[in-house]
C-alpha cells in the first residue's frame, strides 16, 4: 500500500480547507508534514465570538498574525469580552498608552486626522496587510472600538458589516459609503446589513471640505468594487445626488438586497425609478441581482409611448362626439361616455390593449438591453418585479442563465400603482404639440393625459401565471429556472403561441377550448438544465392534458434536474408519462435528478411507477417522491411508501429514492 | 474532433476534444500544438485511473468553467458533493488517492475539489491515531513536540 497520507502539500492544503476547526486541530498531531500544512489553515480564519477561548486564542495568534486572512469579530451583547488593548494589538500590532510606545514616539509622530471620530488614536502606519477579509457583527457598545480599527485595515478585499441591536440607545450606525470606498481601495466585496444601520447622506458635488480630508476628486474616482450587498434604506435616499455613489461603481457585477422592512414602509419611501435608472446608467457590467423581502427595485424603465402612437387611444380621442367644443362640462361628459364605452367593450378593448402592449414589449427585442451582462436574477417573496419587467427581460436578456423567482408578490395596488410623475409629464409635454388631439380643448388633452397615466399604471402589474409562460417562451438563454410559492395552472401553461401578436393562436386563451389547446415550446428548450416548476392540473382532468405536459417536459435537450413542487400531475403510463421520452428531447440521457414527483395517486401503482423511471432513465440517480398524507380522523394516516422496501425497488438503478415531506423550500 | 490520450501503461484513449479540455493541462497543450492529431502522452496516469478521469470529464463536459474569486468565503464545506460525484467517488482509498493526484497533475479543478472533499469527509471526526491508520501514516513526532503542539493549539480543540 502506498503512503496515501503523502499527498502533495498543495493538495493537502486544499483538503484541509474543507475541514472545520476541531478536525484541523486534530490533523496537527498526525505527522510533521500534516502539521506544516494544517497550521496555516488553522490560523487563516480567526473567529472572535463569545464562548470561544478568546484570550488563549489571541495569545496563540499573537506570533502568527501573518497567517490570518479572515477575521470574524462578533462582540457579545454587552461589549467585547477581550480588553480593547488586546484587540488593537491583534488587529493593528498596536498597544495604546504604554510607556514603551511613548519612548518610540518618533516613529509615531505622523499627524492624526483631527476630526476623525475615533475613540482610540491609531498610528497611521498601523495596517495589517495580510488581512484580506473582515466581518463584524455587533451592537452599539462596540462601535467606537470597531471604528478605530476598521479604517486601518487598508488591505481588505472583503468587508461584511452587520449592525444589530445591543443594549445601547437604539441609534443606528451611520455608514459613509464614500469613506469606505476611499478607505479600502482594493475592496471587491462590501456587505452591509442589520436593522441598526443607516447611510450617511450623499455628498453634494462641490462640497467645500470633506470631513476626512478627502478632496472631492478622490470621492469621485472609480472603484473596483464588484459585489455589493445593502439594505433597502440605501434606496430611500432622496435628492439629485442620492445615487451618485453608483457612478464610482462602474465595475459592479453583483448586488444583493436583503430587506427586513415592512413592505408598505418600503414602498412609501423607495425611489425605484431613480435607483433603477442610476443602476442602468452607471453599472453596465451588472451580472447578478439577488433580492429578498420587501425590495422596491424596478429594473426596466418602460418608455412612455406618445399618445398619437397608441392607435386605440388615438381613435378614442380623434372620434369624439361632434358636440364637443371645449367646455369643462362637455369634456366631463366625454370622459363619461368614454368610460361607458370602455365598460361596454371592455373585453375587446382589453384584448387590444394586451396585443398592443405585447407588441411594444416585443419591439424591445431590437432595443439596447438595459443590463446586457445580466446572468442571474433571484427574487424572494415580496419582490416588486412587474410582469412587464419580466417580459422585457425575456425579450432583451441575452446572457440570462439563472432565474429563481418566488411567485409571491405583495399584491397591494398602492405599490404597483407607483409611477414616475416626471416621466409622465415629460412625455405629455413632448407629445402635446404634435398630438392628434391638439385641436381639441385643453381639457380634452387632460383626458388624454389621464388615459396615458392610466395606461402607465397598467404598465406595472404583478406577474401573472401567463406572464411566466410568456417569459419562458421568450428567453432562450435560460439554463436554470425555478419558480416557487405558487403553482401554475395548466390553462396558463397551455396558452399557445403568445409571442407573435396577430398570429394564429394569439392572445391569452380562455379555459374550455380544449380542441385548440397546445403548449407552445419554450425558447430555452435547448439550454435548460434544471427546472423547478409547480404545475396544477387536476387528477380528474382529461388524461390527454397530463400527457401534453409530460410531452412538453420531454422536449428539453439538456435537462438534468426536474423538480415539480406541489404539482398534481400524474406520472403514470395511463397519463402519458412516456412523453418525457418521446417529446423530442434527450431526457433519457441527461436526466439525473427528479424531485417532488407526485406520488400519492391511489389509482396508480407507485411501485411500478418508480421502476418505470429506473428503466427509462439509466442516468437517474435521485428520485424524490412527494408524500401526500391524508388526514385520517383519530386513525393513522395511510402510508403509501412501504413499497420502497421492496427488493426490486431497492436494487433498481436509481441511487437514492426518498420521500419528501416539505412541499417548498 | 477526437483527441488521443496515452496512459503511462501505453493504452490509447480516444475522447472528444471538449471532454479532454476539461483538463487545463491538455487544453494548454492542444493550444500550443495547434491542429494536430498526434497522441498526447500522460506519463503520470495509469489506464485504470485515466478511465475514471475520462468518465468524470464526460459527465461534466457541459459544466461552466469555475472562476475562483478572492472574496470567496474561505470556509468551505465538504458536504455539498453532487449525487453523481458522490457515487463516482465511491472507490477504494488507493484509487481515490490516484484520482486526486491525476486531477492535480492534469489540472482538473472540479475533480480535485471533489476528491479533496471526499478525503476531508474521511478525516472528519477521527482522532489523530485513527487518521494515521486510515492513511497509513507514521507518527514522526517526539512526545515533547506533541506536548508543544497541544500547548499552542488547545484553544482550537473542541469548544
Amino acid at each position: 500500500m502506498p503512503d496515501q497520507g503523502h499527498f502533495p502539500p498543495e493538495t493537502l492544503c486544499l483538503i484541509f480547507s474543507y475541514l472545520p476547526r476541531q478536525d484541523l486541530a486534530r490533523c496537527l498531531y498526525v505527522s510533521r508534514l500534516w502539521h506544516a500544512e494544517a497550521k496555516p489553515q488553522l490560523y487563516k480564519i480567526i473567529l472572535l465570538v463569545p464562548g470561544m477561548k478568546l484570550n488563549r486564542q489571541l495569545a496563540a495568534v499573537k506570533d502568527r498574525k501573518a497567517l490570518v486572512r479572515r477575521v470574524e469579530w462578533r462582540p457579545c451583547q454587552y461589549g467585547s469580552l477581550v480588553p480593547p488593548a488586546d484587540l488593537l494589538d491583534f488587529f493593528l500590532d498596536y498597544r495604546p498608552a504604554s510607556k514603551h510606545s511613548e519612548n518610540n514616539s518618533n516613529n509615531n509622530k505622523r499627524a492624526q486626522p483631527q476630526n476623525c471620530p475615533v475613540a482610540y488614536p491609531i498610528p497611521l502606519e498601523s495596517s495589517r496587510l495580510t488581512l484580506k477579509q473582515f466581518s463584524f457583527t455587533g451592537g452599539q457598545q462596540s462601535w467606537n472600538l470597531f471604528d478605530s480599527i476598521l479604517y486601518s485595515l487598508k488591505s481588505l478585499v472583503s468587508l461584511d458589516l452587520q449592525f444589530v441591536k445591543g443594549n445601547g440607545t437604539g441609534k443606528a450606525y451611520v455608514v459613509d459609503l464614500d469613506r469606505i470606498l476611499t478607505g479600502f481601495p482594493r475592496l471587491k466585496h462590501l456587505g452591509l446589513s442589520g436593522l441598526m444601520l443607516g447611510y450617511a447622506p450623499p455628498r453634494t458635488a462641490g462640497h467645500e471640505e470633506d470631513r476626512y480630508g478627502n478632496d472631492d476628486e478622490e470621492t469621485r474616482t472609480e472603484h473596483g468594487l464588484e459585489s455589493f450587498a445593502f439594505t433597502p434604506l440605501l434606496m430611500w435616499r432622496k435628492g439629485p445626488d442620492a445615487f451618485t455613489f453608483l457612478e464610482r461603481l462602474r465595475h459592479l457585477r453583483k448586488i444583493v438586497v436583503r430587506s427586513q422592512w415592512n413592505y408598505l414602509n418600503c414602498a412609501e419611501r423607495a425611489q425605484p425609478w431613480a435607483f433603477g435608472r442610476a443602476l442602468q446608467q452607471c453599472c453596465p457590467k451588472l451580472e447578478s441581482i439577488d433580492a429578498f423581502g420587501a425590495v422596491i427595485l424596478w429594473l426596466f424603465d418602460l418608455p412612455i409611448i406618445p399618445s398619437d402612437k397608441i392607435p386605440h387611444l388615438t381613435s378614442l380621442v380623434i372620434e369624439p362626439p361632434p358636440s364637443i367644443n371645449g367646455s369643462d362640462m362637455l369634456s366631463v361628459s366625454m370622459a363619461q361616455k368614454m368610460l361607458k364605452a370602455l365598460k361596454e367593450d371592455e373585453n375587446i378593448l382589453k384584448q387590444r390593449l394586451q396585443e398592443q402592449e405585447l407588441g411594444e414589449l416585443l419591439e424591445g427585442r431590437s432595443a439596447k438591453p438595459f443590463f446586457p451582462q445580466l446572468r442571474t436574477l433571484i427574487l424572494g417573496p415580496d419582490h416588486s418585479l412587474s410582469a412587464q419587467d419580466l417580459i422585457s427581460l425575456g425579450v432583451q436578456a441575452r446572457n440570462l442563465t439563472h432565474v429563481k423567482i418566488t411567485h409571491e408578490m405583495y399584491n397591494y395596488a398602492g405599490v404597483w400603482n407607483m409611477y414616475d410623475t416626471d416621466a409622465a409629464a415629460t412625455a405629455a409635454a413632448a407629445t402635446a404639440p404634435s398630438d392628434a388631439a391638439t385641436h381639441h380643448s385643453t381639457s380634452s388633452s387632460a383626458v388624454t393625459n389621464k388615459l396615458i397615466e392610466d395606461r402607465r399604471l397598467w404598465k406595472r402589474r404583478c406577474i401573472g401565471n401567463q406572464d411566466v409562460t410568456l417569459f419562458l417562451q421568450l428567453c432562450s438563454s435560460l439554463q436554470h429556472f425555478s419558480i416557487t410559492g405558487r403553482t401554475i395552472p395548466f390553462f396558463d401553461l397551455a396558452v399557445g403561441d403568445i409571442t407573435t401578436p396577430g398570429g394564429p393562436g394569439t392572445t391569452f386563451s380562455t379555459p374550455g377550448k380544449v380542441e385548440t389547446l397546445a403548449i407552445h415550446p419554450w425558447a430555452c428548450e435547448e439550454n435548460l438544465q434544471t427546472l423547478k416548476f409547480g404545475l396544477s392540473l387536476h387528477e380528474k382532468r382529461p388524461k390527454e392534458q397530463h400527457a401534453m405536459v409530460w410531452k412538453h417536459f420531454g422536449r428539453f435537450q439538456k435537462l438534468r434536474s426536474l423538480t415539480l413542487p406541489v404539482s398534481s400531475l400524474v406520472p403514470s403510463p395511463a397519463y402519458g408519462v412516456e412523453g418525457l421520452l418521446t417529446g423530442g428531447g434527450r431526457l433519457s440521457e441527461t436526466l439525473t435528478e427528479i424531485r417532488s414527483l407526485p406520488s400519492w395517486w391511489v389509482v396508480e401503482d407507485r411501485r411500478e411507477m418508480v421502476l418505470w423511471f429506473a428503466r427509462s432513465f439509466p442516468n437517474l440517480l435521485v428520485l424524490g417522491l412527494m408524500r401526500y398524507r391524508e388526514k385520517v380522523e383519530g386513525g393513522k394516516a395511510e402510508d403509501y411508501t412501504d413499497f420502497l422496501e421492496d427488493e426490486d425497488v431497492k436494487r433498481c438503478s436509481i441511487h437514492r429514492i426518498f420521500i419528501e415531506d416539505r412541499p417548498f423550500e | 474532433m477526437p483527441v488521443i490520450l496515452v496512459s503511462s501503461d501505453n493504452q490509447d484513449f480516444k475522447v472528444d476534444k471538449e471532454v479532454a479540455e476539461r483538463s487545463i493541462l491538455i487544453k494548454n497543450m492542444l493550444e500550443d500544438v495547434g491542429e494536430s492529431d498526434s497522441p498526447i502522452p500522460l506519463p503520470n496516469v495509469t489506464a485504470a485511473v485515466l478511465t475514471k478521469v475520462i468518465e468524470y470529464c464526460e459527465h461534466h463536459r457541459n459544466d461552466p468553467v469555475q472562476v475562483p474569486e478572492e472574496t470567496d468565503d474561505p470556509r468551505k464545506r465538504s458536504n455539498d458533493i453532487e449525487e453523481w460525484d458522490m457515487k463516482f467517488m465511491q472507490v477504494d482509498q488507493e484509487m481515490l488517492f490516484e484520482i486526486i493526484l491525476a486531477a492535480n497533475y492534469l489540472d482538473i479543478k472540479p475533480l480535485l475539489d471533489v476528491g479533496c472533499k471526499t478525503v476531508a469527509n474521511i478525516i472528519k471526526g477521527k482522532t489523530p491515531e485513527e487518521i494515521r491508520k486510515a492513511f497509513n501514516i507514521v507518527n514522526d513526532f517526539t512526545p515533547e513536540e506533541e506536548a508543544q503542539i497541544k500547548k499552542e493549539n488547545e484553544w482550537a480543540e473542541d469548544r
